[in-house]
Order: C-alpha cells, then sequence, then structure tokens
C-alpha cells in the first residue's frame, strides 16, 4: 500500500516535472530512491567518480559543486534529464557536447538561474536556490558577456565590483592586466572586438578571487595565441586550489586545463572521462 | 538598500546614454508645435501675456500632447530592464530582491526625471512672453469668447473651463503633474511586472491600449472612463465648468493610482523571486 502510494507521487511528479521546486520541498526522485524504485548508479560511466544515487545528506558539502538527478523542462520540451554529477575542490571539469545539448542551461541551473527544476544542486555545501539564491563565491560567464557599451572597460568592472565590496583599484587592474586588457581598459567597451569582451568577461569573473569558476565557451571569439594565454590563466588559478566548470567546444582546452570530462547529448549525461 | 541604490543608478545612468534618448526631441517638437506655438499666437492675438504655468499644464491636460508623453516615455523604458547587457552580473552580485527593487526605484526616478524635464522646457520655452503669477491670464479665460465659435484654435482644448473656473495655476500644475507622474510610474510597474513574468511584449501591448483607450474614452467622456488610469491622471475630468462642481475628488484620483502603484511594486516583489531573470527579454 505505501509503495502504490509512493509510485503515485512519482508519477505525479514527472507529471509535474516544470512545476517541481526543490526549494519548495525534497524532490520526489528523492523519494524514489528511498523507495528503490530507480537503479542506484548512474549509466555510461567510463572513468572518474561515479556518484551514487542514494547519498547520505553530509555528501553535500564533501563537494564544491553537487547536482543530484536534475531534470528541466521548458515549455514541455527535455532540457535536461537526470543529471548527476560532482566536482570537488581544486578540480577541474570540462563540459562538452554539441549545440543545444544542454552545457548552458545546467550551468545556469548551477549558478541559480532556474528557480524551478527537479533534482538538487549544492554549490559550496549550500542548496540552490532555497539556502543560497545565487552561490556567493563564483566567478562566472554564460554565453557572450556583455557590457554597457558607452563606458570603458575599467569602469564596467568598477561598477560590478562596488555591488559587493569597496571599489579596490588594485584588485580590478589586476584582473585586466591577467587578461591582457590593461592597454585597452580605458576604451569605451563599444571599440572592443568579440575577444577582448570574452577576456573582460573572464575579467570580471576573475576580479573577486572567487572559489569556483563556471565558464560557458571562455574562448569563444579569442585568436590562438589569446587563447594559450587563457589557458595558462585558468591552469595557474586550478593550481592555486580554484574549482572549474568550464565548456568548450575545443578538446584541446578541455584537456589542458581540466581532469575530467563530462560529454552530454540531448540533456543526457552519455560519457564521463578522466584525462 | 546600497546595493538598491546601485542598481537603480546604473539603470538611470543607461537610461540617459541611450540613443533613444532622441525622441525626446521629437516629442518636444510634437507638443511646441501643437500646443504652445497655438497657445502662445492666441495671446499675441489678444495682446495679452500667457501664464508661465498655463503652457505646463496645458500639456498635462491636452489629450494629444498627453498622449505624446506618455507613449514616448513607454518607448524610452521598453528596453529596461534587459538581460543583454551586463545585466545578469548585477542581478548575480545584487541578488533577485536588491534587483527588483533597484528597477522599480529606477522606474520612479526615470518617471520623474523625464516629466519634470518636459515641463520644466516647456515653462522656458513660455516664459520670454509669460507673466509668473498664481493667477490665469487672459487669454486662458477670455479667448474663446472672443473668437466666433468653430474659427481655428480653442483655448479650452489646451486649458478646459473646468480647471480655470475650479482652480488657481499652481494648485492646477500640482494636480496635474502627480497624478501624471503616477500614471506614468504605474504603466512602467505594469510593464516590469510582465516582464517578470515572462511576457515583456503582452505587457508593453497593454500598456498601450490602457493610454490609447483612456485617451479615448476621456475625449469621449465616457463614464466608464474611470475605470482606467488615464482619466484618473487628467485633471479636467474630475470637475465640470461650475465652480466645486466635482465629478470625481483629485485627491481620490490621487489614492486610486497610488494604490494602483503600490499594488504593481508588492507584485514586482513577488514575481522577481520567481523569475528566471536571465532570460527576460527572450519571452
Amino acid at each position: 500500500m505505501a509503495e502504490e502510494e509512493m509510485k503515485k507521487n512519482i508519477d505525479d511528479g514527472e507529471i509535474n516535472a516544470e512545476k517541481e521546486n526543490t526549494y519548495a520541498g525534497e524532490g520526489n526522485a528523492i523519494d524514489a530512491e528511498k523507495a528503490g524504485g530507480i537503479d542506484s548508479v548512474k549509466e555510461n560511466v567510463d572513468v572518474g567518480e561515479v556518484i551514487p544515487k542514494e547519498k547520505p545528506e553530509q555528501d553535500n558539502d564533501k563537494y564544491e559543486i553537487l547536482v543530484r538527478n536534475l531534470s528541466l523542462d521548458i515549455k514541455k520540451n527535455h532540457i535536461l534529464h537526470d543529471i548527476s554529477l560532482s566536482v570537488e575542490k581544486g578540480e577541474a571539469v570540462g563540459l562538452v557536447g554539441q549545440n543545444g545539448c544542454g552545457k548552458t542551461v545546467l550551468m545556469k541551473c548551477i549558478l541559480g538561474w532556474f528557480p524551478v527544476f527537479k533534482g538538487e544542486i549544492f554549490v559550496q555545501g549550500k542548496k540552490v536556490p532555497s539556502e543560497e539564491e545565487f552561490p556567493h563565491d563564483v566567478g562566472f560567464i554564460i554565453e557572450t558577456p556583455g557590457f554597457i557599451p558607452g563606458m570603458s572597460g575599467y569602469d564596467n568592472l568598477s561598477m560590478l565590483y562596488s555591488l559587493r565590496h569597496k571599489e579596490d583599484k588594485e584588485r580590478i587592474n589586476e584582473a585586466i592586466e591577467k587578461v591582457g586588457l590593461k592597454d585597452v581598459k580605458n576604451r569605451k567597451v563599444r571599440t572592443y572586438s568579440l575577444g577582448m569582451r570574452q577576456r573582460l568577461g573572464l575579467a570580471q569573473a576573475l576580479m573577486e578571487d572567487p572559489g569556483i569558476y563556471i565558464l560557458d565557451e571562455p574562448f569563444n571569439g579569442i585568436d590562438r595565441e589569446g587563447a594559450a594565454e587563457i589557458r595558462k590563466l585558468l591552469i595557474d588559478e586550478k593550481d592555486k586550489g580554484k574549482t572549474i566548470l568550464l565548456s568548450s567546444h575545443n578538446d584541446k582546452d578541455i584537456s589542458a586545463i581540466c581532469d575530467r570530462m563530462i560529454e552530454l547529448d540531448a540533456g543526457k549525461i552519455i560519457k564521463e572521462t578522466g584525462l | 538598500m546600497k546595493k538598491t541604490m546601485h542598481i537603480a543608478f546604473s539603470e538611470f545612468k543607461k537610461w540617459l546614454i541611450s540613443p533613444k534618448m532622441v525622441l525626446v526631441v521629437v516629442m518636444m517638437i510634437f507638443v511646441r508645435e501643437n500646443l504652445i506655438v497655438p497657445m502662445q499666437k492666441a495671446a499675441d492675438s489678444m495682446s495679452q501675456p500667457l501664464n508661465i504655468l498655463e503652457p505646463c499644464i496645458a500639456s498635462m491636460n491636452s489629450g494629444l500632447s498627453v498622449l505624446a508623453i506618455l507613449l514616448c516615455y513607454m518607448l524610452m523604458i521598453a528596453d529596461f530592464p534587459s538581460s543583454g547587457g551586463n545585466e545578469c552580473y548585477y542581478i548575480y552580485r545584487a541578488g533577485k530582491k536588491s534587483w527588483a527593487a533597484g528597477e522599480i526605484i529606477f522606474m520612479i526616478i526615470s518617471a520623474f526625471v523625464y516629466l519634470f524635464v518636459v515641463i520644466f522646457i516647456i515653462g522656458l520655452e513660455a516664459s520670454p512672453n509669460g507673466f509668473w503669477a498664481d493667477g490665469w491670464s487672459i487669454p486662458a479665460t477670455d479667448y474663446d469668447k472672443s473668437q466666433k465659435a468653430g474659427t481655428g484654435f480653442i483655448m479650452a482644448n489646451a486649458i478646459s473651463e473646468n480647471i480655470v473656473t475650479n482652480m488657481p495655476p499652481f494648485k492646477a500644475l500640482i494636480f496635474s503633474f502627480f497624478p501624471t507622474l503616477l500614471s506614468m510610474m504605474l504603466y512602467a510597474f505594469i510593464y516590469l511586472e510582465g516582464t517578470l513574468l515572462g511576457h515583456k511584449t503582452i505587457a508593453f501591448v497593454i500598456d498601450l491600449l490602457l493610454i490609447t483607450l483612456g485617451c479615448s474614452m476621456t475625449a469621449m467622456n465616457s463614464k466608464f472612463m474611470w475605470l482606467l488610469p488615464e482619466s484618473h491622471s487628467l485633471l479636467q475630468m474630475h470637475f465640470k465648468a461650475n465652480y466645486r462642481e466635482y465629478v470625481f475628488s483629485p485627491e481620490a484620483s490621487l489614492c486610486v493610482l497610488v494604490g494602483l502603484c503600490a499594488l504593481f511594486v508588492i507584485l514586482s516583489a513577488f514575481s522577481s523571486r520567481k523569475a528566471n531573470l536571465l532570460d527576460i527579454d527572450r519571452r
């Protein structure tokens, strides 16, 4: 009888996947796991860490990023389907896959942009978005970074920086220098090329010295020489113990920076490879 | 609060440097040619000056001019809020609540600055041949009587007899400015709420419908006009031509507009918590 009730709950959960809300309560997937109704281990894993589905709650703190059974439907389209992944502190993980496979949406979910989804996301042990609306200690680039075109690169960063902190010219200049925009920092952003805007986006992610970087196509529009500089910069950050979740179409970038590579297809993880 | 004000002023800065500012110039030329110049010509024909406040009051009570001022404002804020620029970085750092509050404050500041500047410029234009006093000018009170019916400009279309009979110019200016400001804020808040709900285009169309329907209904003097915010912002609709013969109290209209604004502020605060703010432009 209890099992029947549990099954009914699971079915209701699937029908209302879009309405399901992680911060409204525990997801039905978790209930299903407790009932033993779902396979206990993720399939199609080559190498790398396997995430058991029956996880005790204390594991949430073990990982910098922990995604458990994440599913997301937008307008009845299945965008993400039962994604589970974890990233440990100091680890760099690459997300690869064709356009539209769900890399960017997955990153947006981890960053807290989607308030409604099925499953659970923990960043630095805090459940997103119920415990933390947006994870605090994360620097990110999502798609092509946008800035106020009529303002200089420096002023754009300064406005963003002063939202959380007292203005720190040294910090901002250091980030600008790291991404190679020192000579053009006072030029208006409207005069920047796509690659320069991308670098400014990276400076924006770096300037607050976060513990985690979530970078969606950070090499987009950057020339070969510039890409090598950015690769080196990200490797340096990783060596400092920073956690990186990176998506790119270029395997060379992923293999140079990342410890593991996760391949997505049609919103599902199809392969996980150690590098 | 610091984050909220930071968001509001950064939006305001973006708004000020927006290319859409050119619309204000176009709108001002329209209002000048259709309202201020005819009023001044009427005054010149009587060899009497206008009160500087009269063109200002007229601009907030004459149907076409009100329509132009409101539509221009709506077009100017149509790009706000947006997720296309650096907005995602702001929202991320400030949080949804502070961001939504910042947007609301931006709407209030932009509406106030816009209307104040428009009225100030109209006042400046009228000032070389005008006088400054808390009393109506002779052209405002007697021009229509001195003209043959059906010939040329009608002063009552600019400043209605309803206003002239019922209150002095300074009070009329106050009771025209604040309801117009509140109605602009209301349209902006409706637009913000629609944006947060993911229906930016629909919200914009609803605003345009409210403005045009409101103006049309007041022009027809329909009894249903009080259901729309526009009639509450037009001072002349509140009176009949006889002294103190109220159709609707101007103070009550202010309360209605404040109440509606407050309602949409609360709705926006709730909607911002559930909205996917990264994609607000795409729906």
